[in-house]
């Protein structure tokens, strides 16, 4: 947690390898990922890490389901398909998987970027603000599906979020402010 | 109400912030304006030095020309009574250079011309010796003089005061000719120029009856006469004799030029309408790209047409900026040709801007540039503040149809408009119109129904193409929406297809001179062969080993004056055949059937055959006149009338070289009448000069002419044309590849953050590479076997309906050239997607 620019998304953008360091270096299991190249980076997110964005970041003119089929196939995951269409069905989206992004509500883009994050059964779940663009109800419906799955799939789930509501469900909670860790408590939900 | 200056200072500030996106927009203008005004000033450089240089050109305001025999003194005065009369006689020859020992050395064809003392009526004969006077022509120690080509030095190996043999004359060589006032075009020749005097040439005995002589008389009219006026008199009084004046007197030249410029014309307005497309891609992409500003500037409380002036005015200015460097470039254009094409040219071409075709040329490219940029204008106009403010906005094209077509259609009339003004030739704006359109329609649909096309057999293929993930995203990246393959294939498509059919054109026009003239002509040609010599001429032929065969044809100069006993003058011959009744043309008689020629209605006639005179005619004018066997021609020779009836017809391959003629008697009908031999000669070696030369000591009047040297001359100067002719291509194909990059970076703007998330999701360079390769590969390929298909048959349409060449069909050469095509297509594809690559994902992931 913690106000804009304090350095939330920084961090998550860092340890996925989309941006890189200015200076120091993040091991991610023992692994040095900031020496990493682009391509040895795409490996190190197909294998370990699953993204899900505040604006969904669907690709516009593919369906949910071949959203989805995306880092499977990248993955050279054997059964893709049936991968995929399990994991739009975990997400209630099985009726939607032949519609465009375009067709889907935000809450229905989440869903499928949810369910595409987790098709690979990532190691670690990078979550910013994933709520960000949604309302109350759907808020609620990403939350409990977003745990949910974490829950199922084992994986460790990174959270940025501007509401406590949400921050409660998290074993830990880490405030920034000025790109420094003010605060880190763990949740007395949990 | 519009807002002007608020228009315009929003438009200003866009420009700056965004001019580099309108690189390709500003070239695109650019390479279209400078070809066609390059064109245009060609065009007029010509036309203008043509006429200004006619009068000196002809050699008189009226020019008579008389074949065999010379006027009567009669015919002389009245002649006189209209001006001064200077008179030529031209013919072709043989000269020799030869040592005091009579010996020869070496032969060499010539245009021989006999002047009198008033000759150059207008401009002046300058000779490498000093001024040129009459007197240098004279007998001066017992030798007459003349003054030649530097091109004859160079052949004979001579320098002044070496003598020359033409006919039985030895000449002394007094000055070798810098500038001769009344040369015409004759790029072509393969001989050189000698000029002497008229006392000289009645003593070479060239001038025998029947021979090939022509009697040319310029008249400098006195003033208060008028050319054409006494150009009607003098044809009106005789009849036999033909006439021109310097306003019409090269037109032969000008409908040379007026050929190559047609096709240089079209082919510039194919660059226009390449660069056309390269200027859609470019605003549509800017446009694209600026929907947020629009939006905001829209929410803000703009009113639409507000935005639509924004633009409007932006792109105008580019376009007028791009005009600007075009026409510059384009000014440029004659210095160039001057300077490759400077020894073909007969005169030096006026260079100087023409500022009202330049207007038209402006204002043309203006309106072509609004064609092609007002679609994406009016879709950003008419998309909805709500649809801007939607993650991935993007234009409809049908939305509004009804209104875009009415927009198309009303500057679609006012460019066709314009091209007339600019071409000046309704048919040819007529027909490039209706292929262009016919060829974006065209484009359009078949890239929609490929785009099905694709989808069901990939639909059908899914499971098996599960295996290969890039593979079916490649696929299927064709048909999803957003997709650039419409986009791809009607900017790549019109680009190659102009390209593949300008080739094969090229190819064509090239064979055409290269492969089918030196393949089929004969190895030598004769003319002048007196009736008396050819028992002589026959021995020289039977002694040689060499030579593979001899045909010999009496030729005489006559015109067609009667058709089925009706006069020349009252039919109307179509176009196309208008020359057989122009002049006089060569007239022969024969027992057999030339070699090459095929009977296409009727049958040839006994080898011995007598009685009545039977007429062979060439299929064009049988077609041309609708005449049927059996019906009657007239012509008139020396004078004398001889009617024939036609027994059959054949096809005259002009191309062949060898000897066709379009009228031939059957034997006997021209008996009686004075004319020349003529024919070929083919050898089994090259020995040329051998059996030249031996002729020519034993029968001096011969005159001899080697096709080969001929060819060559005629290539090495069609070379050169083509090259200036090349030019344009190869800048159609500049223009091409700009579309094409402009066209992939319309398309990339989205496959940047297709780019970004792949990465993002796991995916390697070298996958998202390859995955790009497939499609590029696929678009290459489809866009390449169309264009292919279509260039071909636009140039089997243009070769076979408005040049008359039967087409030939170069499908290595142009295979060749829609691979590289192809290769381009991927390469800047993937260049494109490198960049991509290379960019730093937050940029999109952060800021939405």
């Amino acid at each position: 947690m913690g106000p804009s620019g304090s350095g939330k998304t920084s961090l998550l953008m860092v340890m996925s390898g989309i941006e890189r360091l200015t200076s120091g270096k993040i091991l991610v299991n023992k692994q040095d990922i900031s020496s990493m190249n682009e391509d040895q980076l795409s490996v190190y997110r197909r294998n370990n890490i699953g993204i899900v964005f505040q604006s969904f970041h669907l690709i516009p003119t593919m369906t949910a389901l071949e959203n989805i089929l995306i880092p499977l196939d990248f993955a050279k995951v054997k059964n893709s398909l049936t991968i995929a269409n399990e994991a739009i069905k975990n997400v209630g989206l099985s009726h939607r998987a032949n519609h465009y992004p375009s067709q889907l509500s935000g809450g229905e883009q989440q869903r499928v970027a949810l369910a595409r994050s987790f098709s690979v059964r990532p190691k670690i779940l990078l979550a910013d603000e994933p709520t960000g663009n949604l309302d109350n109800e759907n808020s609620k419906h990403i939350v409990k599906l977003l745990f949910e799955l974490n829950k199922k799939n084992m994986s460790t789930l990174l959270l940025v979020t501007h509401n406590p509501e949400i921050a409660k469900n998290c074993d830990r909670i880490i405030t920034l402010e000025d790109g420094r860790v003010i605060d880190d408590i763990k949740s007395e939900n949990r | 109400m519009l807002d002007f200056p608020l228009s315009l200072k929003f438009a200003l500030k866009e420009l700056k912030s965004g001019f580099n996106g309108f690189k390709i927009f500003i070239i695109c203008i650019t390479l279209g304006v400078a070809s066609i005004a390059g064109v245009s000033s060609i065009n007029n450089s010509i036309r203008y030095a043509i006429n200004q240089d006619a009068q000196k050109l002809l050699g008189g305001d009226i020019q008579g020309r008389k074949t065999y025999n010379p006027i009567t003194e009669d015919d002389r005065k009245v002649f006189e009574s209209y001006g001064q009369v200077s008179n030529q006689i031209v013919m072709r020859s043989m000269a020799r250079n030869i040592k005091d020992d009579n010996e020869f050395l070496q032969t060499s064809l010539i245009d021989l011309k006999a002047v009198d003392n008033l000759y150059p009526i207008y401009g002046k004969l300058n000779i490498s010796s000093g001024t040129y006077s009459y007197g240098l022509l004279g007998l001066r120690n017992n030798k007459w003089g003349a003054v030649i080509d530097w091109s004859l030095k160079d052949r004979l190996s001579l320098s002044l005061a070496d003598q020359i043999k033409i006919g039985d004359i030895n000449f002394e060589v007094r000055g070798f000719i810098e500038k001769e006032p009344d040369r015409a075009l004759n790029i072509f020749s393969a001989s050189s120029k000698v000029i002497i005097s008229q006392e000289a040439i009645n003593l070479t005995q060239l001038i025998q009856p029947g021979s090939l002589v022509t009697h040319v008389y310029n008249i400098g009219l006195f003033e208060d006469y008028l050319a054409q006026k006494v150009e009607l008199d003098l044809k009106e009084k005789f009849p036999n004799i033909r006439f021109k004046t310097a306003s019409n007197s090269n037109n032969t030249l000008k409908l040379f030029f007026d050929n190559i410029l047609i096709y240089l014309t079209l082919l510039s307005l194919s660059i226009i309408l390449i660069s056309g497309v390269g200027v859609a891609n470019t605003s549509k992409t800017y446009l694209l790209d600026r929907l947020k500003t629009i939006a905001i500037l829209k929410s803000f409380g703009c009113e639409k047409n507000f935005i639509f002036w924004v633009y409007f005015l932006q792109f105008s200015i580019l376009t007028i900026l791009g005009i600007i460097l075009g026409i510059t470039l384009g000014a440029l254009v004659p210095f160039i040709v001057e300077f490759f094409l400077e020894d073909i040219l007969p005169f030096k071409s006026f260079i100087g801007l023409d500022f009202l075709f330049l207007f038209k040329i402006s204002l043309l490219v203006l309106i072509i540039s609004l064609l092609f940029f007002i679609l994406p204008l009016l879709q950003a106009n008419d998309i909805t503040t709500a649809q801007l403010f939607r993650p991935k906005a993007n234009f409809d094209f049908f939305k509004d149809i009804k209104k875009y077509l009415l927009v198309f259609i009303i500057l679609g009339i006012i460019t066709f408009l314009l091209i007339l003004f600019v071409t000046n030739k309704f048919l040819l704006t007529f027909y490039f119109i209706s292929g262009v359109l016919f060829v974006f329609i065209f484009f359009y649909f078949i890239s929609k129904f490929l785009i099905y096309l694709v989808k069901i057999v990939s639909g059908k293929f899914d499971s098996s193409l599960s295996s290969m993930p890039i593979t079916r995203m490649a696929i299927s990246n064709l048909w999803r929406p957003y997709n650039i393959t419409t986009q791809i294939i009607l900017s790549l498509g019109i680009a190659l297809t102009v390209v593949v059919c300008i080739l094969q054109v090229e190819l064509n026009i090239s064979s055409q001179i290269s492969n089918n003239i030196p393949k089929r002509a004969p190895s030598l040609f004769f003319i002048d062969l007196q009736s008396h010599q050819r028992e002589e001429f026959e021995k020289i032929i039977n002694d040689n080993k060499n030579i593979s065969d001899v045909r010999i044809a009496k030729i005489i100069r006559g015109r067609l004056v009667e058709v089925n006993g009706s006069p020349a003058s009252s039919l109307n011959p179509p176009k196309d055949i208008e020359w057989i009744f122009r002049g006089e043309r060569g007239i022969s008689q024969s027992g057999v059937i030339p070699l090459g020629a095929n009977i296409i209605e009727g049958e040839w006639w006994e080898e011995n055959h007598s009685g009545k005179n039977l007429v062979s005619i060439d299929q064009r004018i049988m077609d041309g006149l609708d005449l049927n066997i059996g019906d009657t021609i007239g012509v008139n020779i020396l004078g004398r009338k001889i009617i024939g009836e036609i027994y059959n017809s054949r096809n005259v391959e002009w191309q062949s070289g060898g000897m066709n003629f379009s009228i031939i008697f059957s034997p006997n009908s021209l008996e009686g009448i004075p004319g020349s031999l003529m024919g070929t000669i083919n050898l089994t070696s090259l020995s040329e000069r051998n059996i030249e030369r031996e002729i020519v000591s034993k029968i001096p009047n011969v005159t001899i002419i080697q096709v080969r040297k001929v060819v060559d001359v005629i290539k090495e100067v069609l070379e050169t044309l083509l090259v200036a002719v090349r030019v344009p291509l190869v800048i159609a194909v500049i223009s091409g590849i700009l579309v094409l990059i402009s066209a992939i970076m319309a398309g990339n703007v989205r496959k940047l953050y297709e780019t970004v998330l792949l990465k993002v999701l796991g995916a390697k360079r070298l996958q998202i590479l390859s995955l790009f390769f497939l499609e590029y590969t696929l678009l290459g390929l489809a866009v390449g076997i169309i264009s292919f298909f279509i260039g071909n048959i636009c140039s089997f349409l243009f070769l076979n309906f408005i040049m008359n060449i039967e087409p030939e069909f170069f499908i290595f050469q142009v295979l060749i050239t829609v691979l590289f095509t192809m290769s381009i297509i991927i390469f800047i594809g993937l260049m494109g997607m490198w960049n991509a690559l290379s960019y730093k994902p937050n940029i999109f992931l952060r800021n939405e």
